[in-house]
């Protein structure tokens, strides 16, 4: 299935499939969870998001093991810098709902303080430099998107807080 | 033109039968009164059915306010669908009490009296308190007057469908500029509650659908229904620190010329998790549709004017420097939108 999840993201599946994903992600939290750390891999790689890393040090943590366990994931990603578009692009088109998921992801993470040693290993496997594009008004975007969605769709805000137990 | 009531003093929609058909009456007012005002009477009495768009507005809206009522709805985006039982009922106060269940994943339910919302979540044993200001909730999609409505959109009737086992209106509403979506709605024939509504982006994209896949508008709806399961379960701790947050006041700020047909509708300070000082929060609504606006002070950040939005187009976002502050405005509407009301932030004097 995951294989499915990321050919999804790469655009590589024919609409029958990709319906059939879709709707597994919807109802599937840990579909969803493979989905969203696989959206923060193209993140990590392209150098976004990296004034997050630190806050986000459970969540990097959680990926890197998942990595560890599924290499090929990793590798195309790294080389084809199309694909990481492509999973960007993905990744905006993902309904508000997930958004917000995400969003009060990160908002439970940067209670927690980070430590230096993850951004390191991050900026490792990142093929760019990580550091200048640092993008606070991004933090407070997701925020407020939480704020603006409301509970429209709870189970989303229920699913976040899964992954955050599960990162833990 | 008389204004036509179609809510008692319970709060209750009358069924086509309760008012039997007053043919004398009719006859009378048509010598009397000119013709338009005897057809509104007349149909009124005898079909109990709204003639025109302006009544199909108004009962949308006070339907899925006053109405008891509870049914099963899938919400569908672009990533999937998922379902909720929704259940309503306006007690002898006056209050107004929502019960939702998500029907997929994990537990949860909110249950919201008035403008509170309880957000029960088992998992945790917490009760989560917050206040609705923005979030689209089914089928109360209609909050703006008729009036206000048919000054931004075109409103035709369309056809008439089968939903859920009941028969349902189409209406359609136009948006008259590029500043609003095309929404469709479908309205229960007898009572104008919404069984469907459909939000589309400006190529005519589906970006949203809510519809009943059962419904049950007879009126059988107790206290005990809009009850949580948990409401009595010993050992949950209620997290009251969102609602406290929140200060209805002036915050200061205002949207000097904000698009045709948007309204406050709501002003706030928020306090957020990791941010030093609170935020404004304003909500405009065109009646349909609503636009957060966030000023926050910068804080010595660097803030890059954008606008953009999901790809799906669900929500758009637009952000910008304000001397020391930033601004951030989102809601379901194109881009232009939230980018013309970001430009239109300034201090109130």
């Amino acid at each position: 299935m995951d294989e499915k999840i990321s050919a999804l993201m790469d655009g590589e599946l024919d609409c029958d499939d990709a319906k059939r994903v879709i709707r597994d992600l919807g109802s599937d939290v840990a579909r969803r969870q493979s989905w969203d750390e696989y959206h923060l891999i193209g993140d990590l790689l392209r150098g976004e998001s990296s004034g997050e890393l630190g806050r986000r040090q459970k969540c990097a943590a959680s990926i890197f093991a998942k990595l560890a366990d599924e290499p090929t994931v990793l590798a195309p990603a790294a080389i084809r810098s199309v694909q990481v578009e492509k999973r960007t692009r993905m990744a905006l088109a993902v309904a508000a709902s997930v958004v917000t998921m995400s969003a009060i992801a990160v908002v439970a993470f940067k209670q927690q303080n980070g430590t230096v040693a993850s951004v390191q290993l991050v900026q490792q496997v990142a093929p760019r430099q990580v550091g200048a594009a640092v993008a606070p008004s991004d933090i407070r975007v997701n925020d407020y998107l939480a704020i603006h969605r409301q509970y429209a769709n709870p189970e989303a805000f229920q699913a976040a807080s899964a992954r955050r137990e599960a990162a833990r | 033109m008389f204004g036509i009531e179609f809510v008692n003093e319970a709060g209750v929609a009358p069924r086509p039968s309760s008012t039997p058909p007053s043919s004398g009456v009719g006859r009378k007012a048509l010598f009397l009164l000119g013709m338009s005002v005897v057809l509104s009477v007349w149909s009124a009495a005898v079909v109990a059915q709204p003639k025109n768009v302006n009544e199909w507005l108004d009962r949308i809206a006070k339907s899925a306010k006053d109405l008891p009522y509870t049914g099963v709805y899938v919400h569908q985006t672009a990533e999937g669908s998922t379902t909720s039982r929704v259940t309503h009922l306006v007690d002898k106060q006056g209050n107004e009490h929502e019960k939702l269940e998500m029907l997929d994943g994990p537990l949860f339910e909110v249950v919201r009296r008035n403008e509170e919302m309880y957000c029960y979540r088992p998992d945790q044993k917490t009760v989560r308190i917050d206040r609705r200001a923005t979030g689209r909730f089914f089928p109360s999609l209609v909050s703006g007057s008729p009036v206000n409505i048919l000054d931004t959109y075109k409103v035709k009737l369309g056809q008439i469908e089968r939903v859920a086992g009941h028969d349902c209106q189409w209406v359609i509403l136009e948006p008259k500029d590029g500043m609003r979506y095309l929404q469709k709605l479908c309205a229960e024939l007898g009572t104008g509650l919404l069984l469907r509504a459909r939000l589309y982006n400006e190529k005519n994209q589906l970006l949203e659908q809510f519809m009943f896949t059962q419904i049950d508008v007879s009126g059988g709806v107790t206290r005990q229904d809009i009850r949580s399961r948990w409401e009595k379960s010993p050992g949950w701790q209620k997290d009251y620190s969102v609602r406290d947050s929140l200060k209805s006041a002036d915050t200061g700020w205002q949207v000097g010329n904000p698009p045709a047909g948007f309204r406050k509708v709501m002003e706030m300070v928020r306090n957020l998790n990791g941010r030093k000082e609170p935020v404004a929060h304003l909500v405009y609504s065109d009646g349909l549709l609503n636009v957060s606006v966030f000023v926050e002070p910068s804080a010595g950040n660097s803030v890059q004017a954008s606008a953009h939005s999901t790809e799906d187009g669900s929500i758009s976002v637009a952000i910008r420097p304000l001397a020391d502050f930033q601004v951030t405005v989102m809601g379901e509407v194109p881009v232009g939108t939230v980018q013309v009301i970001a430009d239109n932030v300034s201090r109130r004097r």
